[in-house]
Order: C-alpha cells, then structure tokens, then sequence
C-alpha cells in the first residue's frame, strides 16, 4: 500500500496503490491535508488500488468533509471492478464523482 | 563492591572448601548461608530464599543433584539459578548435573575471577527474569482488571442490544463476533400490529468502537417499532442520531425490513450492504435486493432518503441476509470467499430447510484454522403465517379500572402532514392510557393503520383497492400513490375518538372523516364489502376487531364501535 | 615434588585474610581424619567408600593449592572406581608423606 500526490494548477490528485484499507490511514489524510491552500478540485485515482475496505470508505468521507463537504468537489477515476463493486454497495455515486 | 547484596547458598560437605567459597563470595559483597548437605541445601532454600545457589555434587544423605531436583520444582517459575561445584569430568556426570536442574558449573580448586564472573551473570540474568515477572504480572492484572470492564460493558450492551424477538420459530441467526464487542448488530422486534421490524447493521470496523454505536441504535429501533412508529420514521431517527454522534468517516451498513404476516409482505430499506438474496419456495429462484442508499450516519437529515422496496412473498419464502463478514471472508490463501461461492451453495441446494447451515459451514470449512477478520452475521426469516409467530406480547402489569375514561378528541391530518406524518403512534399513545386498551394496543394500531389507509388512499387519493389483488398490481398501486401524492394538494382526514364508561367497562367509538368522494355503500352488509371491488380494504379484518362498521354519509365516513368487559379483561 | 602452588597460595592468603589460619587448621584435622578412613576403606576393599573419600580429599586439596597431593588422591580415585584397590600405582604410604609434606608447608606460612 501506498500513496503518491501531485497537485496541477487547483487539482490535487491522489494516487492509491494496493490494498486501501485501515493501514493508509495517516498516509492518506496527509496526502491532502499537507497540501497548499490553493486545491480546489480533489482527485483519487484508483487505477492503482486492488482493493478498497469500509474504513478506506470512512477516509474518502474524511476527505470529502476536508473538502467543503457538499460543495466538495471530489472525482474518483479509474477504478477496477472490485473498487467499483465496493462504491456502488455503499452508494457512493450519491456523494462523489465516480469516473 | 556490588549494588545490591545477593543471598548466596553454599552447600558443600567439605568444610575448607565451604571456607575457601564463603570468603569469596562475601569479598563480593554478598551474604553467605551455608548447607552440609543435599537434605540441608533444601531446607536452606526454603528458610533463606538464596538468590543463587552453589551445590556440591558429591554429598551425604541427598546428592547435589537430588537437591537440585527438588529445589527447581519448588522454585516453580521463580529464576533460582544453580552453580554446580564438582571436580567431575567425565561428561555424562556433567550432563547429569544440567538434567537435573544445574544452571553451569564451577570446577575445583576454585577460581576467584571465573566465580565472580558466575555469580555476576546470574545476578543479572536473575535481575532481568525478576523485572520481566513484575511487568508480565503487571500485564495480567491489567488485562484481567479490564476484561472484567469489557464483562460489565457486554453484559450492559446485551441488555440493551439484544431485547428483541430473534427467537421467533421463523428466524434463523448466527452472530460471531470477532472480539468481545460485537461491531453487527442484529435486532427485530414486533410491532403492536404483529408486523415485524428486522435491522442487520454493520458499523465501521469491530469491537468496542463499533459496538458502541449499537446502543442508541437499538435504543431506537425497539422503543420507536413498540411505539408503532413506521420503518421511514425510525431510520430517519437512527440516520440522524448517528449523523450526531458518530466521528466523520465512521457510519453503519444497514438493512431494515418490515414484514407483514397479514398482507404477506416485505419492505426493505437497504444502504451499503452486499446484495441480499431472496429465495422463492415454490421455484427455488433466487432474487437479489441491491442497496440503493448510503449508510447510516452519512447524511444529513434533510438528505436522507427513506424509499424503500417491496415485494410480495408467499409462505416458505426466504429472506437471507448477512454482513459483509461472510463474502470477505478469506482462507490460509488470502482468497476471499466472494459471491460466486455463496450463490454455488443457492444452486447446489435440494434441501430449503437445510440452506442456513449449509452456508454456515461451508463458511467455516473455507475459512479453516486460518480464523476471522471481521464480525460474521448470517440471518433467515422465512413468511409463515401469523399464528405460527404467536401473538404479540403486551404487558398488562397496569391496572384495568383506573385512568381515563370519559372522554372524546378529534384529531385532523391536513395537507402535507397528511401525506408524510405518521399519526398512529400518537394515537396509539393516547388510547393506551386506558388500561383496558392498552392490552388491545395490537388490535387497536391495526384497525386505525386499515382505517386510516382506507381514508387517505382510497378516499383522499381516490385509488382503487382492485389493483392490489395481486403481485404486479401491488407495483402497479404504489405508482399510482405515488402520482396522486404528488398531485393532491388539499385533502384531509379527520379521527374522532369517543370514550365512555359503561357499567361493564367501557365504549369506544372511532368515527374516520375523508375529504375523498366516497362510494356506494348503501345496502351493503359488513360481511359484504370483501367482494370484488372492495378487497384489499382489509374490512373482514377490521370487522374482526371490533364490534360494528357502518358507513355514513357518501361512504367518506365510517363509524366503528369496540366495547370492552372488564370483568373479562380481569379473567 | 611442590608441595604447594606458591602463586595461588599467594592469592588465597590475600582472599582469606585473617581466616586463613582457620582455614588451615580446619583442612588439617580435616585430612587427618579423612586419611584415616581412606586407609582403613582400602584395607577393607571397600571401593565405594574409598572413591567417596579420595574424591572429597582431591577437591579440597586442590583448592588449599596442595596440587600434587590432589593427584596422589585423584590415582586413589581412579582406581576405587574401577574397583581396582589392589593394584595402586604407589604404596600408601607416599600419600602419607606428601600430606606431612604439605602440612608441614602450610604451617610455615602461619
């Protein structure tokens, strides 16, 4: 597991490897939390991301809430179809971006 | 000069010998008790709890290696370490000494430095052991003082968590925590109209964290489904206690289902749990129920959405439910079990009444010694007919006779309250203060749940009750209410409830006014208005309940009357 | 023969202090009767008490840095417990002298 950022203009993306779970806790909220003031647009590429568990659900919440909450604007791309699978349970679709 | 004085046993029969040892040794610092012999080693040991002991091989009455014997299975876990002296060399004799307990060996004539070397080593081996004991002794008190917090907790938790009727003959349920605390909870309870709310949660993670949201949940769902609250009100409440209460990130996976024995029915509010899966009696086909909401505890009240499915079901069908522990759960592979697994147990089965334990232990079998990560919870709930789950059990402990009974209210449902508010359970509430009638409180909640439904659904909304003869119109029906919700503007329904004493006990009559047109009536016996065209009005049902029905007016009125004995009642 | 290692003896007199005339008076009388014993188990032939004696004798010999006596006893050993006292590498007697060689020595450093 782990976790690589980059920011691009007012976009900060996210990228996770490997199992997303309790374990990527902390690497996760510094990932946005050390960013600058500037993001605006926040992006967690999955194409990496074997596998995603309910605490890593409670960490895209995290982030959402980070974000602005309802006015977060927070895009969830490439995900496989076990990712996918565990968003669209949890009805995730109703809350973030899901590409 | 040594920190701390060891006390040091000598036990030799040669008494130059135990000179030579002794001066040593007290040279060192450290104190000195003596033994000349095996049988006064042991009893040296016992009187002067020696630090270390330096025996002799070759003694009287009890050899060096008797009293090591001995002296180690006293010492139990206590690091009593022994030196043994001997002028041996043959390496069997040696090998003796360690089997029987020896820690090393000094050879004669004794060396100063090598001693002192010894009895340094074992000091601070004995040091580190004695250090070790205290904070493992440590440990343990610890543990066991909160294991017995964790007892005192759990017991509390399932008092409040599992008060529920999951014993009913129609449910089957398996709960395996992974720990003590319990992050799924499994909760069902009978409402006053014998109907049946089941709730299967799943919070974020296990244990103790998890399982303590499980309180107010439960608190929740067993007070507000005795009060007769509906399934869209008591999720409503949870979702938006738990909003409250629990950390961002953290929420609860939840199923709620309302089964009614009377209309054969379920309803199921599904949020972030794996498809569950339906199994029809007759064909063996397995229909999935999908989640089509976010957790609990995610949204905000004005977010929420409280839509649920329904489906028809005939006896023997089949609700199967679980938490995500049984798909994910994973063998000495790493692989997880997955659906593919659990639907093959679905289509390999001959047997309906043996499905739950087959899944059980095919579970079991696959995840092997390999043991759990997460809590499991397995759940069925088969439609049997109401008689078979018993009535439901209301506590008549109050008195018959006291409280009120000579009165009327009136009570008027307008507008948008009349399409999203609930008023049974505050009706229900105020008819309960009449003891009499509290023991009724079932009978009761399901003559106003038919009258009430009647009135707004048949007479408000103007929809006919044919639709509703069979699974497709069902769907069909609920659409059409759905429409005519959203158009309906005005409209509504008034209850008027009257109560009087009577020499026997007491008179209650409920008279239901709608704002709808009505239908023709005229001429029709109670026992006729189960014809076509006037199904579905659960009338046999209300006529059950009380002792008279009649229509008034354009048919937008109906008066019912139930008399209560109180002498009967006592009885 | 040495009677005595003169270094450790050095080094035990330092160790023992002003016990150490104890010390040689308790191993004397000690010998003394232990040597008496040893002679009258090897008269007898009794292999078990003469190895029993001899060894305990080896030991605090060795230790009183009385090393070659320590030997005469160690062959004494040796032989008891091969349950072979009648072919002894050297008469008696020569144990006897070298204790009264031995002690005379120790009784000079007092």
């Amino acid at each position: 597991m782990s976790i690589a950022t980059s920011v691009n203009g007012n976009e900060l993306t996210v990228q996770v490897e490997g199992r997303f779970d309790f374990s990527a806790h902390q690497e996760f909220r510094d990932a946005y939390e050390k960013t600058d003031d500037g993001v605006k647009n926040y992006v967690i590429d999955m194409s990496r991301a074997t596998y995603l568990d309910s605490s890593a659900l409670g960490m895209l919440l995290l982030l959402r809430d980070h974000a602005g909450g309802d006015s977060a604007n927070v895009r969830i791309t490439k995900c496989n179809q076990d990712v996918k699978k565990i968003l669209t349970i949890s009805n995730f679709e109703q809350l973030f971006t899901i590409e | 000069m040594v920190d701390v004085p060891l006390n040091i046993l000598i036990a030799d029969d040669n008494k130059s010998d135990r000179l030579i040892l002794a001066a040593i040794v007290k040279k060192m610092g450290h104190k000195v008790c003596v033994a000349e012999d095996g049988v006064q080693a042991v009893a040296q040991y016992h009187s002067e709890k020696p630090d270390i002991i330096l025996l002799d091989v070759m003694m009287p009455n009890m050899n060096g290696q008797e009293a090591a014997v001995e002296i180690k299975s006293s010492a139990g876990e206590d690091m009593v370490p022994i030196i043994f002296l001997t002028s041996l060399q043959d390496a069997t004799d040696l090998a003796k000494c360690l089997d029987s307990g020896g820690d090393d060996f000094l050879t004669k004539p004794y060396n100063k430095i090598i001693l002192q070397a010894k009895i340094n080593a074992f000091s601070r081996m004995s040091k580190m052991h004695y250090i070790l004991q205290q904070q493992r002794n440590l440990i343990s008190d610890h543990n066991e003082h909160m294991v017995h917090e964790q007892e005192v907790a759990k017991a509390v938790y399932d008092n409040v968590t599992h008060a529920g009727c999951l014993n009913l003959p129609n449910i089957k349920h398996m709960l395996s925590p992974f720990s003590v605390f319990n992050g799924d909870v499994l909760l069902a309870a009978r409402k006053p109209s014998g109907s049946m709310h089941i709730l299967l949660g799943d919070f974020t993670g296990h244990g103790l964290p998890a399982a303590i949201g499980a309180m107010p949940l439960a608190e929740i769902f067993y007070g507000m489904t005795a009060k007769g609250f509906l399934m869209d009100d008591i999720l409503r409440e949870i979702n938006s206690k738990l909003k409250k209460i629990l950390p961002i990130g953290y929420f609860c996976c939840v199923c709620m289902v309302n089964l009614s024995f009377r209309k054969q029915q379920i309803e199921v509010w599904m949020g972030g749990l794996p498809d569950f899966y339906l199994l029809r009696h007759d064909t063996g086909q397995v229909e999935k129920l999908a989640s089509t909401h976010l957790p609990l505890g995610v949204l905000s009240s004005q977010g929420f959405d409280s839509k649920t499915q329904r489906y028809s079901l005939r006896r023997n069908d089949r609700l199967f439910m679980w938490s995500d522990g049984i798909i994910e759960s994973r063998n000495d592979q790493g692989d997880l079990f997955g659906e593919t697994r659990l639907m093959d147990i679905f289509n390999g089965n001959q047997d309906q009444e043996q499905l739950f334990d087959n899944i059980v232990n095919t579970v079991n079998e696959f995840t092997g010694e390999s043991g759990k990560d997460d809590d499991t919870t397995l759940l069925e709930v088969k439609m049997v007919p109401e008689a078979e789950v018993g009535e439901v059990d209301i506590d008549m402990s109050r008195g018959m006779i006291t409280g009120p009974t000579d009165w009327n209210m009136r009570y008027t449902l307008r507008g948008d309250t009349l399409k999203t508010f609930n008023p049974l359970p505050v009706m229900l509430g105020i008819l309960s203060d009449v003891p009499a009638l509290h023991g009724l409180s079932g009978q009761l909640y399901t003559l106003m749940a038919e009258l009430f439904s009647n009135a707004f659904e048949h007479g408000v909304l103007g929809l006919s009750s044919d639709l509703k003869k069979d699974a497709k119109g069902f769907a069909e029906y609920y659409a059409q209410r759905e429409l005519a919700m959203k158009s309906m503007d005005d409209g509504q329904v008034m209850f008027e409830f009257d109560h009087s004493p009577t020499q026997a006990g007491g008179l209650l009559t409920l008279t239901v006014t709608d704002s709808g047109g009505g239908f023709d009536y005229v001429g029709k016996q109670a026992n006729q208005f189960s014809d076509a065209g006037y199904s579905g009005r659960g009338i046999p049902l209300i006529v059950s309940i009380c002792d008279s029905l009649e229509y008034l007016g354009r048919g937008n009125i109906v008066k019912v009357t139930l008399s209560w004995n109180a002498k009967g009642l006592e009885e | 023969m040495a009677r005595l290692n003169m270094s450790q003896i050095d080094e035990l007199k330092d160790l023992m202090e002003e016990a150490f005339a104890d010390l040689v008076e308790t191993y004397i009388s000690d010998c003394e009767e232990k040597i008496t014993r040893l002679r009258a188990a090897i008269e007898a032939s009794d292999a078990p008490l003469s190895a029993e004696i001899s060894h305990s004798l080896k030991g605090s010999s060795a230790n009183i840095c009385a090393e070659d006596l320590s030997d005469l006893f160690k062959a004494i050993e040796d032989q008891a417990r091969l349950d072979n006292l009648s072919q002894m590498p050297q008469p008696f007697s020569d144990v006897q002298d070298e204790y009264q060689r031995v002690k005379g020595a120790l009784q000079n450093l007092l």
